[in-house]
């Protein structure tokens, strides 16, 4: 498996196949030998603007760690054309804030919430 | 038998690639300006945008994948993030264009200024996206816009010197005035390839179920979708050749003039068959260009996407079309001149282009995405011209504005 070619920016998808994000960042840590493993994945937007200021040479700017959700790695089922995940998809930012429209701005709007 | 009325799928794209105002300003102006002799223009741009629909209709078949999902997951998300706030940009002041065509088209029906329809138009526009399906839309547009063949049908009445028609699909110089004519041939492609429409067509690929036994029918569905919208703009420029200029007219101002195009073959039905026309067609766009924000946006950030879902299920793909449409009435609310947000906005479009173009070289070679179904070379020696094209179009673009605009 190739992280940044398989792994990074693809879709993630939960055990029902409803989408619930891309992979925005990969976090890596070193073990007691100093080999690097894959901790988790990242999720959210700061994670991308992250990505987008180192991007464009504005590294300083950029925040020292993604600050967007982590997916531990062993929550990752399988890496295929999309990447299965098995947590509960309310768990997830995506859904959460897909939860808050809901209770917040869909119900303001007429067939919002039929 | 329903497969076939997969077609559907490329009439809509189709009406909202060239008989929106866009295509319709344009083609007038050339028509009233040179004659016969810009339609090489359309048949190019045609022959680009067949090219380009079927393969990211092929891509979506073979990846399961759409042209924004395939741009994420090939170059990253910084290079994405680029595309998507360029052509974001783009499609909200296509979108705009758009709403204004509509509201002229009603204006010319019922006499009330344009400014007044804005609002109505656009949430008449948001609850079709809010209520309907895809199937719904997709159907409804390709029906109705065909209302549009009547351009053809005036062009026959007309009887136009077939002849020179025919001649003017090969590349010629103008006999004068040589900005204004290379600032319509590069306006007439800029209406004519738009960006939005792979995003659009790819998606609707997926939301129409498209397997592995639809290639066939996705290439039948890009090229006579395609040339569809061709023959229209072509019907168009004829048009405004045979009415324009033994009235004087040679240079079209405003859309009152364009209005008239259909009276001299069709009679006083003719103001009402073209407003109709120009409604149904912006509407279709308006319709499709809010999709296409949504699609490219909910793709490009892995939220779900479907327009058949309740918006309920996917509340962010939801709302993006909804703020989309709530930007872009804006400036037509405020009464800024439709034809200028238009012509404006399909200089925009040109400058666009080659960000859109160039992801087909990499994403229709790439196995890992299309599996057997990657490109010829014969594939990618026409997306290597396109993206060359492309790339003029955008260098001269806003040089010409300023010259021959």
């Amino acid at each position: 498996m190739h992280l940044v070619r398989d792994v990074l920016d693809k879709q993630l998808v939960d055990k029902a196949r409803v989408r619930v994000g891309r992979v925005d960042g990969i976090v890596l840590r070193l073990d007691e030998f100093g080999r690097p493993k894959v901790d988790a994945v990242e999720l959210g937007t700061s994670t991308v603007a992250r990505r987008l200021l180192i991007g464009v040479g504005l590294r300083t700017l950029a925040r020292e760690r993604g600050g967007g959700y982590r997916l531990v790695w062993s929550h990752v089922a399988d890496v295929g054309v999309d990447i299965t995940v098995d947590v509960e998809r309310s768990e997830l930012p995506l859904e959460r804030w897909q939860q808050w429209l809901r209770r917040h701005v869909l119900r303001w709007i007429p067939g919002g919430l039929s | 038998m329903k497969k076939l009325l997969e077609i559907s799928l490329g009439i809509v794209t189709s009406v909202g690639g060239f008989l929106e105002t866009g295509s319709i300003a344009t083609s007038a102006q050339a028509g009233a300006a040179y004659g016969f002799a810009l339609i090489w223009a359309v048949v190019l741009g045609t022959g680009c945008l067949i090219v380009l629909v079927e393969m990211s209709g092929r891509f979506a078949i073979a990846s399961h994948y759409t042209i924004a999902d395939g741009i994420r997951d090939r170059f990253g998300s910084n290079l994405f993030i680029l595309i998507f706030v360029v052509i974001s940009i783009v499609n909200l002041m296509v979108l705009a264009a758009e709403i204004g065509g509509v509201a002229l088209g009603l204006q010319f029906l019922t006499g009330w200024s344009f400014q007044w329809w804005a609002l109505p138009v656009a949430f008449a526009a948001w609850l079709l996206l809010w209520r309907g399906t895809f199937g719904t839309i997709e159907k409804g547009v390709s029906a109705l816009g065909l209302i549009s063949l009547s351009f053809v049908v005036a062009m026959c009445v007309m009887g136009p010197p077939w002849r020179e028609v025919a001649r003017g699909a090969l590349p010629s110089l103008p006999d004068k005035d040589g900005s204004h004519y290379a600032f319509i041939a590069v306006s007439i492609l800029g209406a004519t390839i738009s960006n939005y429409l792979f995003f659009f067509y790819s998606s609707g690929a997926i939301e129409e179920k498209w397997d592995k036994s639809y290639f066939g029918i996705n290439r039948i569905t890009a090229t006579l979708g395609m040339a569809f919208g061709g023959a229209l703009s072509v019907a168009i420029i004829v048009l405004a050749a045979m009415v324009y200029p033994p009235r004087g007219i040679e240079d079209i101002e405003s859309y009152e003039q364009i209005a008239m195009i259909l009276t001299p073959a069709l009679g006083t039905w003719g103001i009402y068959i073209f407003s109709l026309s120009l409604l149904i067609t912006c509407f279709g766009a308006a319709l499709e260009l809010s999709l296409a924000q949504a699609y490219i946006t909910a793709q490009g950030f892995g939220w779900n996407w479907s327009e058949d879902a309740k918006p309920k299920t996917d509340p962010a793909f939801s709302l993006v079309y909804t703020v989309a449409i709530v930007i872009a009435v804006i400036p037509i609310a405020a009464g800024l001149d439709p034809l200028r947000v238009t012509i404006f906005s399909m200089a925009v479009t040109a400058i666009s282009l080659p960000l859109g173009v160039i992801p087909f070289l990499f994403l229709m070679n790439d196995r890992a995405f299309v599996g057997d179904h990657t490109n010829g070379w014969i594939g990618n020696a026409v997306v290597l011209f396109i993206i060359g094209l492309t790339f003029v179009l955008a260098i001269v673009t806003v040089p010409l504005q300023v010259w021959g605009g």
